[in-house]
């Protein structure tokens, strides 16, 4: 870990001289990581990608503004995010939920009959709002605090579009793996 | 958590697009090459307005210099006129960058410094030519030890370059073509 943080030190200083080899190097470790974030946020391949590249360019354009070297992979992610969210401002919304659904905790059937394309598309199927607070908590691993900020909603918004994702997820995947 | 989601967070790998288009980096180096070569326009331009400055300065000193100067006994005294303990020092340091390496994607960035290296040697010839047209004048002795000084300081910092490059190039080998600098 250490050493990973002196590495990603070292090729951000390089980044700042606009060494091209320092970009490169970073945007292999990255880039498939900020796709799929943005993918599951755009739910739109194509958008992704060009969102991909104007982040990568923000980055570099402006390291000066990263305040820690080695939360650089944070920083970038948050310039995907925003992006992303800009992209679809638009069109998301959130339907309304009760605070209380009902998600049960154990004897769960895992859907593991189903194939991870299914589960892939499943989880694009999803209303949008949810999606996104689904995908920013359990596969970007924020927190229902920093979700509510980055979407303008309140906490318990937050909390009730997961547990609403969680439950359109079970019941889609026991009727995809009955089929 | 249930075992709904662990079972997707552990496997969220594989639920992201299997690869990245190519097309995305070649964009972006185009974009931030292109950056960089505004700005290397933009610096080569502050370069040529300073070198003007100090060849109008140069000159006005030339005209209105007219008093021995402490540098002209130095250069006699102590160096001769060839300020031959300088020439050789120039000379070791061309030596050595000479034999360096750096890999080629990385020649670019030196084309500032060794512009500056092309000019201090112009003036250099200019030097050399009003004193064989003029006669030795003690303002040229000046500029000539100012020559050295300042090739010195460049041969210098062009070391430094190459050795950072060399040292990121070991920690993230780029895997290109391993060049010479035209020194």
């Amino acid at each position: 870990m250490r050493h990973f943080e002196n590495e990603l030190i070292l090729a951000v200083s390089r980044i700042r001289r606009k060494d091209i080899s320092a970009m490169r190097a970073l945007y292999e470790r990255y880039s498939k990581e900020m796709l799929a974030t943005s993918y599951r946020i755009t739910n739109d391949l194509q958008g992704s990608e060009d969102i991909l590249q104007e982040a990568f360019l923000d980055a570099f354009q402006k390291i000066d503004q990263l305040k820690d070297d080695c939360k650089y992979g944070d920083w970038l992610k948050r310039i995907v995010i925003n992006k992303s969210l800009s992209s679809i401002k638009r069109r998301m919304h959130f339907k309304e939920v009760e605070l209380a659904i009902d998600v049960p905790q154990e004897d769960e059937i895992l859907p593991l009959a189903c194939s991870f394309a299914d589960l892939q598309k499943v989880i694009q199927e999803l209303p949008e709002g949810c999606r996104q607070v689904f995908s920013l908590y359990l596969l970007d691993e924020y927190r229902h605090k920093e979700i509510a900020e980055l979407l303008n909603i309140s906490v318990s918004t937050s909390k009730s579009q997961y547990r609403y994702a969680l439950k359109l997820l079970r019941d889609k995947l026991t009727r995809e793996c009955n089929d | 958590m249930t075992e709904l989601e662990k079972y997707i967070a552990d496997n969220k790998d594989q639920l992201e697009p299997s690869a990245v288009n190519p097309k995305i980096w070649l964009a972006i180096e185009n974009e931030v090459l292109k950056s960089k070569e505004r700005r290397k326009s933009l610096y080569l331009k502050i370069v040529s307005v300073a070198a003007v400055v100090l060849l109008g300065a140069f000159i006005f000193r030339g005209q209105w210099f007219n008093q021995s100067s402490r540098i002209e006994k130095e250069l006699i005294e102590v160096y001769g006129f060839q300020s031959h303990q300088f020439a050789q020092r120039v000379h070791n340091r061309k030596r050595t960058l000479s034999k360096a390496k750096i890999p080629s994607k990385q020649v670019e960035d030196f084309e500032v410094l060794l512009q500056q290296l092309k000019y201090l040697d112009e003036q250099y010839l200019v030097y050399l030519k009003y004193v064989e047209d003029n006669g030795y004048q003690s303002f040229i002795g000046d500029q000539l030890l100012n020559y050295y000084r300042s090739k010195i300081d460049l041969l210098d910092r062009i070391q430094q370059e190459i050795n950072k490059v060399n040292y990121y190039e070991h920690k993230f080998p780029s895997n290109d073509k391993q060049v010479g600098l035209p020194i």
